[in-house]
Parts: structure tokens; sequence; C-alpha cells
């Protein structure tokens, strides 16, 4: 079928005039086709330097910054990573946040070996934000980074995430993450090839813009006055979009450094990715518009122009291109019946094109990713973001509208979920 | 003669610097011999007299380093002797004087005798003692003690504990307690009464005279604690019935250590004979007043009973069970350490512990004290109050903030401050000591009761000074014609096996009885000429004209024979030694 069907579907498109071409596809050429201009635009405009050895001097001590739950396994493991890099942190501080597990014996162990400076343990759990927030307290570097304990690391990452602050004027740094399980299933590679062209890539052009809106959780550095000027973190979820747009507020400038690379593992089952997306994006959509709606509105003293830009990007390519898409296809369906389908094979095939220019700039831009092993997924990599991805996130987004489901997250403690902002 | 090294007998001091000059004054010829003999081997230049005014006129003509004078001699006294050497005015250097004599605690009851005579040596003499007296000697100017100077008698003589009315022979620690009694051992004397001490260490001289460590200590001081065997400080009444308890009992135990054990001068023979007569475990107690916070049931300092005991653990002769484990000081060794909690990072022992406090609502989480303003609860980073515990806020946790460098940790170090020389240690790295209790263990006792015998270890080495004196002169005799007239002559060496087993089964008579028939049978049986000589643990035969080639193959079947026609078979092994072994 697909013999007749391909050849058929050219030629209906060669019939079609621009006009009526546009009308086909309203949804591509308002949602998709501005995407991959302005990303192609910067990667093509703006090279990072590559950073020269020693070019972290002169920023400071670096207290590096563990809050885990739970984590007796992967906590001495990330300890010994952090000594292993070539700019090994000054000073490192665990919090363990109400483990149940051994954690806090294993880190009073390092603490006793010197391999850690400080530990914390509490009792009872209080989540990422009060863990950070502790450790913060007592840390005494000039830059704290904040990792997770299941990350691992390039050997220069903790030199290159502190290179963009020789600039006093860099509040925050966020590291580049990269998928370590590509290899695990068929979603875990998907999600490498995404967080390559969208995460790594599209961080590239936010950099390029100065419109990093959210510092990694997993791997971010602060300046420390910056985070004590804008009161640490504040109760999760999303804590790191959060603690980033309250940066931005501030007048902190926040970098992307592509070459501070740390492998983290992705969820490798479907059910497992649906779940952390949906947490992801409700948590978005809280963040953005109700606790920092103001700062899309004009009349509003909290307003800052330069935070239109990713706000509107962010309402445009997410928000409303999520909401658009069931409109679309049912119109698609309705005006063309079964002929729609071919419509949008076309359409996917366009745009899988554009995919693969991404793709390879994006390998090219991040060469440790070792992405062309993923270069056979592409194809389902593009129906997988461009339908699949979308559908999650509207989902996401109505559940949050309608039902404030982020407010009942496992991921935060309940009794912070009931009292935070 | 035996080839015996200096550090065996504990004579080097006898050896080294000048040739020191002795003069013997003695009657018996026998022991005339015998100390020429040693000491002349020993390099040490020797002149032998007869009676006492021999004596006199040689020591003012000669000039001599030491003295040694027996106190009952034909023509004047040893007394006499040393008197009128001292009251004549144009008298030379004062030579060191020794008295030998068979009554010592007749001869230290006179005054006069105590200050004439640097050292007493008890007869039968005991050869390791003599070297040992004059190595010392030797060593010391003239009045400068050999043995650790013990305090003098505060205030003249003490006033009389109705103790010493029991009946028994006390020395009576410190009056008695100069070094002339303190050589010459615990001949005379059945227990130590103490009038005054601070430690049982000030009483650890008795471990230098022969067998005073083998007394019972009775203490009048109250102040010697568990190192003392008995304390009398406060009682009244049956102290009598106590006392002479104590005294038979250690008697009875001391009579029946073998004599090897009672003269050994080895410290770990000491003490194990100590452990068997006290009757008592060496048990150890915790004394806060000593730097090794340990001390035991006796008069020795603990680091040397430790040392001691942990050689004879090895040898099996007592077991320890373990009693403590304490923390010791790289410096200086004291275990009297501090221990406390303190900051990880600057180790002050300045530790408080607090509280965290997480307020949900803005996810700060720190100590108490950011909060606390007055009695409220502010939270520093929202300024918000915190009412309502558990709904606002909770603690999670605590932790340990340093008062003195402001570290936080959730858990504190441990570590330690010696409390003699201030130094610290981390836990970690701080050394550790085990204390022990130590009992005997079955071959300890078999040892103190039969001896070096018992554990099989003198077989091929003839210890000189353990050799009967008339041996000792006979083989001199022999050794001095093998090497004028190369006539070769045997020692056989005879050690029993079986002395234990038949002792405890048949008594110790019996055994005595088949050791007498085995020798006498021996006797017949070897060639003409051969002498017997009974010693102590061992005895033995000497054959002279018969070199030992010509009795090693056999002698093994002769002693199996004579044995087999034995009501007990004693376990005679026979040692074989010919000219060149004994050298």
């Amino acid at each position: 079928m697909m013999g007749t069907l391909l050849p058929d579907a050219l030629d209906f498109l060669k019939a079609q005039s621009f006009a009526s071409l546009l009308a086909l596809y309203w949804y591509i050429a308002l949602f998709e086709i501005p995407r991959y201009g302005v990303s192609f635009l910067v990667a093509a405009l703006f090279r990072p330097a590559p950073p020269g050895a020693g070019a972290a001097d002169g920023v400071g001590r670096l207290s590096a910054i563990i809050a885990g739950h739970n984590e007796e396994e992967a906590i001495e493991r990330c300890v010994l990573a952090l000594h292993e890099q070539s700019r090994p942190p000054d000073e490192i501080i665990v919090v363990s946040d109400g483990s149940t597990d051994r954690m806090s014996a294993v880190i009073a162990r390092l603490l006793r070996q010197g391999l850690i400076q400080q530990a914390h343990a509490t009792d009872l759990r209080g989540g990422t934000s009060s863990g950070v927030n502790l450790a913060a307290r007592w840390a005494t570097g000039d830059i704290l980074m904040k990792v997770d304990c299941d990350c691992s690391f390039d050997r220069h990452a903790l030199r290159n995430i502190l290179t963009p602050f020789q600039n006093p004027a860099v509040g925050a740094v966020s590291g580049n993450i990269l998928v370590r399980n590509p290899g695990e299933s068929l979603v875990a590679a998907f999600q490498a090839i995404e967080y390559m062209i969208s995460i790594s890539l599209g961080k590239q052009a936010a950099d390029a813009l100065g419109q990093v809106a959210c510092v990694s959780g997993a791997f971010g550095a602060f300046r420390h006055e910056a985070f004590e000027a804008v009161g640490g973190m504040d109760a999760g979820g999303g804590e790191d979009l959060d603690f980033t747009l309250r940066l931005r507020r501030e007048g902190w400038e926040v970098r992307f450094a592509a070459d501070a690379i740390c492998y983290t593992d992705v969820p490798a089952t479907l059910i497992a990715l649906i779940r952390q997306r949906f947490r992801w994006e409700r948590d978005a959509v809280r963040l953005r518009y109700r606790k920092h709606g103001e700062m899309m509105n004009p009349f509003s003293h909290r307003f800052r122009p330069r935070e239109l830009l990713h706000e509107v990007e962010f309402l445009g390519f997410n928000v409303i291109a999520a909401a658009a898409l069931p409109f679309y296809l049912l119109g698609l369906f309705a005006s063309y019946g079964g002929f729609a389908l071919i419509v949008l094979a076309a359409a996917q095939a366009g745009l899988l094109l554009l995919d693969l220019a991404s793709f390879l700039l994006a390998a090219h831009a991040t060469p440790r990713a070792r992405a062309m092993g993923l270069l056979w997924f592409l194809p389902g990599y593009t129906v997988f973001n461009g339908f699949f991805m979308r559908f999650i996130r509207l989902a996401a987004y109505a559940q949050e509208w309608a039902f404030d489901r982020s407010y009942s997250d496992p991921y935060v403690p309940n009794k912070v979920h009931r009292e935070r902002l | 003669m035996p080839d015996t090294t200096p550090a065996e007998d504990g004579t080097e001091a006898a050896q080294s610097g000048d040739a020191k000059r002795i003069l013997v004054a003695e009657d018996s010829s026998a022991i005339q011999d015998l100390l020429q003999l040693i000491l002349t081997q020993r390099g040490l230049s020797v002149d032998i007299v007869e009676d006492g005014k021999q004596a006199l006129d040689a020591i003012r003509t000669q000039g001599y380093d030491i003295a040694l004078l027996d106190f009952n001699m034909p023509e004047m006294t040893g007394l006499e002797v040393v008197a009128k050497y001292l009251e004549d005015p144009a008298k030379g250097p004062c030579p060191h004087f020794v008295a030998i004599t068979g009554d010592v605690q007749g001869l230290l009851e006179s005054q006069d005798n105590c200050e004439h005579f640097d050292r007493v040596m008890a007869k039968p003499l005991d050869i390791n003692e003599v070297l040992s007296v004059i190595g010392e000697l030797g060593r010391a100017r003239p009045e400068a003690p050999g043995i650790r100077p013990v305090r003098p008698a505060a205030g003249g003589a003490p006033s009389r504990s109705p103790i010493e009315d029991v009946g028994y022979r006390f020395l009576r620690w410190p009056y008695d307690a100069d070094r002339r009694r303190l050589t010459a051992g615990a001949e005379g004397y059945d227990a130590v009464l103490v009038y005054e001490a601070d430690t049982p260490d000030d009483l650890a001289p008795l471990w230098q005279g022969r067998g005073l460590n083998l007394l019972p200590v009775i203490d009048l001081t109250g102040r010697l604690g568990a190192g003392a065997d008995f304390d009398a400080s406060g009682v009244g009444g049956d102290v009598a019935e106590h006392v002479t308890r104590l005294i038979d009992g250690f008697g009875d135990r001391r009579a029946a250590l073998h004599r090897d054990v009672a003269r050994s001068e080895d410290i770990g023979d000491k003490l194990l004979a100590r452990i068997h007569v006290s009757g008592a475990d060496l048990i150890p107690r915790l004394d806060g007043n000593r730097k090794g916070l340990v001390g035991y049931n006796l008069t020795l300092a603990p680091e040397t009973v430790r040392a001691a005991a942990g050689k004879l653990v090895g040898r099996g002769l007592l077991a320890a069970d373990f009693f403590e484990r304490l923390h010791v000081c790289g410096n200086c060794r004291s275990a009297r350490m501090i221990v406390r909690e303190e900051c990880p990072s600057c180790r002050s022992a300045q530790i408080e512990e607090t509280s965290y406090l997480h307020h949900f609502r803005c996810a700060y989480q720190g100590p108490e004290a950011d909060f606390r303003t007055g009695d409220d609860l502010i939270c520093p980073k929202c300024r918000v109050e915190l009412r309502h515990f558990g709904r606002d806020y909770d603690r999670p946790g605590t932790m340990l903030v340093c008062q003195s460098c402001g570290h936080a940790a959730a858990e504190p170090a441990v570590g330690f401050v010696c409390a003699d020389c201030g130094t610290r240690s981390e836990g970690e790295a701080v050394a550790t000591r085990d204390v022990h209790l130590y009992r005997l263990t079955r071959d300890g006792i078999g040892y103190l009761e039969a001896g070096a015998a018992f554990l099989g270890m003198a077989q091929q080495v003839l210890r000189f000074t353990d050799l009967p004196l008339d041996l000792v002169v006979a083989l001199n005799g022999e050794a001095r014609r093998y090497n004028e007239t190369g006539a070769a002559f045997t020692l056989l060496s005879i050690a029993y096996r079986n002395e234990r087993p038949i002792a405890q089964d048949h008594g110790a008579r019996q055994f005595a009885a088949t050791r007498r028939l085995f020798t006498e049978l021996l006797g017949q049986r070897l060639d003409g000429g051969a002498k017997v000589i009974s010693g102590g643990a061992f005895d033995y035969a000497l054959l002279p004209g018969t070199g030992p080639e010509a009795v090693s193959g056999r002698i093994g079947d002769l002693g199996k024979r004579i044995a087999a026609e034995l009501r007990f078979d004693p376990g005679a092994e026979i040692s074989v030694f010919g000219p060149e072994d004994l050298g």
C-alpha cells in the first residue's frame, strides 16, 4: 500500500499552490518550522570558544552539594567520581534527606575517610530543596554545585561548568546532560536523541540568546552570593526551573556550558517516561503561570522584558502547540478522511529531513554524545517527538489545570505540598 | 670447663672493666676450690686465705676491691677482721666487704655487722649470687648501693605492730629493707610487714632479693590495696588467726616449689613462683593512680608484669583471660586518656546538639538558632513566623554544631586526649592495649613442681651453675688432667621424665627412692672409677679415663636395662658430654 501511497502523496503535494499548502500544513508552519529555524540560525551564528586549560581560574572555591534520599549504594561512587575530576571540588557536602537505608552511616564513614568535608543527616524527609538549602547553609565555597547521586561526569565537567563564572554577572550555569543508557530500550534511545536535540542543542541556542530558563537539577552550579540573594531553593517540585526563574528575575545571567557534560540514566520504559514527563510538564505550567505568571504581565512590577522571549517560546511551542494539535488533526481528518494519513506522512517525511539536519548539528556540537549509533532511531524519534510527546504534554497541562496534580507529586513530601507557595 | 656465656648467668659485670682483685677468706677447701675456679674463669684475680689473721694481713698489704669473708673463721671472725682493719688509722683504700654465713638472720641482728658489710651471702653459696654480687660491687663505688635505695625509716624505731607478736619472723618494711638484708634473700623471714609505703611499686626491691617476692605482704598502711596479700590496717580481733593462715599457706606452697624455680633469678620464673605461692591468679585491677591504669595483685610494676607474663603465655606456662581494652597515648604510653566527642573539623570538644528546623513553605532548613528570635521562631529566608509544628515546620533531625569553629555535622568524631602529656589522637588511630588476667596452666604448675626437667629443655645444655659443688671440683680436676695429659673423661647428665607421674601417683618419697636406686645401679654397672653425684633437677656420673665415644653407644640400653629392674620406670634420659663439650 505504501508503494502507491507515497507517489500519490507526492503528486498531491505537487499539485498544491503555496496558499493551499499553508492551509494544509498551518500547524507545521506555525509550530515546527520556526522552532528549527531558530535553532539552525543560532547554531550557525554562534560557536562557543573551546575553553583553554585553567579557564576556571579565579572563580573561587567550589562546594559540591549532594542531597539524596536512600542513596546508600550510589553515594560513594558519586563522591569518588568527583575526586576524579580534572578540577575536583574544594568541598563536598552530602545531605542524607531522611534516608531509611544506611546512607547516613555511609556518609559518616566517607567523612571519617576525608573523602567528603561535611555530612548531614535528617531523620525525616524534607525534599530536595530543603536538603540543598541545608547544605548551602554550611557551604563555604564561592560557587555551589548541585549534583545528583546517580550522575557520572566527563573528566573536565567541573572545570567547564566553572568557566562562565569568570563573568561576575553570571549567577548560574547549567551543565549539559546526556543519556548514559541509550541502548537499554527504544524509549531510552528516543530520549537520547531528544536530549541531544531539544536539551543540548536547544539550550545552546537559548544560551546564545541569553534565554536559558532552567538550570538542570541534576548538574548545575550557582554563585553562592546569588543563591543567598534569592533565598535559596523554594519548595519543590520543579525547584530547578523555579530557582532559575527567580535568579533571572533578580538580574543574574544564566548560562549553559555545553562542554560540561554529565551522564544520567533516563526512564527505560514508556510508563516511567510518561510519569516523569507528566511531573515535569505539570511543574512547568504551575511555576510559569501560577507562581511566576506576573513575569509575563507587562503591567506588573515583576515584568521583565528579557524574560519575554523564553516565556513566549514556552507558551507557543509547548503549550499552544500541544493544545492545537488535536484541532489540527481533527480538521485534517474531517476534510480529507483517510487521505489525511498521507498528508501527515508527507509532513513527517519533511520533518525527518529537518530532524536529520538538527541531529547532525547536535552531533557536531556535542561530539562526546557518540550520536551516530542513534541515527537509525531518527525516523521513529520524529513521530515520537512530534505526536506522542505532544499528547503527553497536553494531558499533563490539562491535568494540572483541572486538578492541580502537581500538588500531590510523590517527589515532594505531603507536608511540603500542603504549605508551599 | 663448661662454657657459659655471661648473659646466661648474669655476670657480665664481673667481666667488664679492669681485672678486680678479690680476696677469699674461707676455711673449707671445697669452697676455696670452687671460688678460685669460678672467679679466675671470669678473669678476676683471686687470693685465697684460710683464717682471719691471714685475711687481715692480706687486706692491709695487698689492697683488694672485694673481700669475701667467712663469718666464722679460726683465729678471728669476719667481723673482727673488718673492725680491726677499719680501726687502723694508716689503712689504705677500703674494699667492699662481703660476709658469708650460714646464719644470715643472726648476723644481721648485730648493728655493727650491718654497718661493716656491704653484702651478706647465705651458705650454701649460690654461684649465681656470688657472681652477681661481685659484678655489682665491682661496678659500684664503695658505699654506693647496687640495689635501688630504699627510703630510710623516718624518725627512728617504728611503733611495733601487734602482728609481730604472732610468732613469725617479719621483714619490717622499710626499716629492715637495707640492701644487705635484701641481697641476703628470704632466708629467716616468713612475711613482709609494711609499716610505710605509698604504692605497691615501692616494694619492688623485694623482687631483687632471692625469694623475698615469695613472702606474703601484710599491709599496715592501708595504701597498697590489692598489691598486698593482706590489709591489716583496719583490722583487730582475729588478725592473728588470719596472719597465721596466710603465712602458713604461703610457706606450704613455697616448700612445694622446685629448687630450679625457687632459686631462679629469671623474672619470669619469679613471677610464676609468686602466682603459685600466693594461691591466687594474677588479677588486674583498674587503678586511676597509675599511668597504665592497671595494677596487679603483687608488688611489681605492671609494665614488668605484662612483659614477663606475655612471654610466659608464649611458653604455655600461663593462660591469659581478657580483662579490659585500654587506649594508649602514642607519645607517652599513658592509658589515662580522656575520650570525648569532638568536632570533626577542628577537634574541639565544645560541640552542642541542636535541632534542624524545616520550614515547609519556603524549603529553608537549618539549625534552630537560625529561626530563634526571642520566644518566636521566624524563618530567616521568608520572615514568616512558624507557629504550627507539623503544619508550618518540623524538626527532621539533629546536628552537632561546633561552638569553636562553627562547623556542623550529623555525627561527632571520637577523639582522645592524654591526661598525662596532652597529646591528641583520633579515635580510629589511637593504639589499644589489652589487659589480661593470668593464671597458671597445667604446664606452668608442672614446671613449678618439677623444674626445668619437666620441660625437657635442659637435656643438651649443661648449666655450669646448676652443677653440685663437689662435681664442679671433680670436673675441674679432670679438665686439668685432660689439658696436661690428654686423658679423656665423660660426664653423664641424667634427667627423669617420669618424675611427675610417679610422684603424683605414688608420692615424692617413692620417686626419690626410685631415683636413688637407679643411680646406685648405674654406678655399679659403669666401669670402675665412675663417680655418681646426685644433683637437684639432674643426677650426674663422671667417668675418668673414658672418652664419650666409648659410652654414648651403649648408655641408652644400659639405662633401659636398669629401669626394667625397678618397680617404677623413672624415664631416665641420659646425655653424654666429653671434654670437648665442656670446653
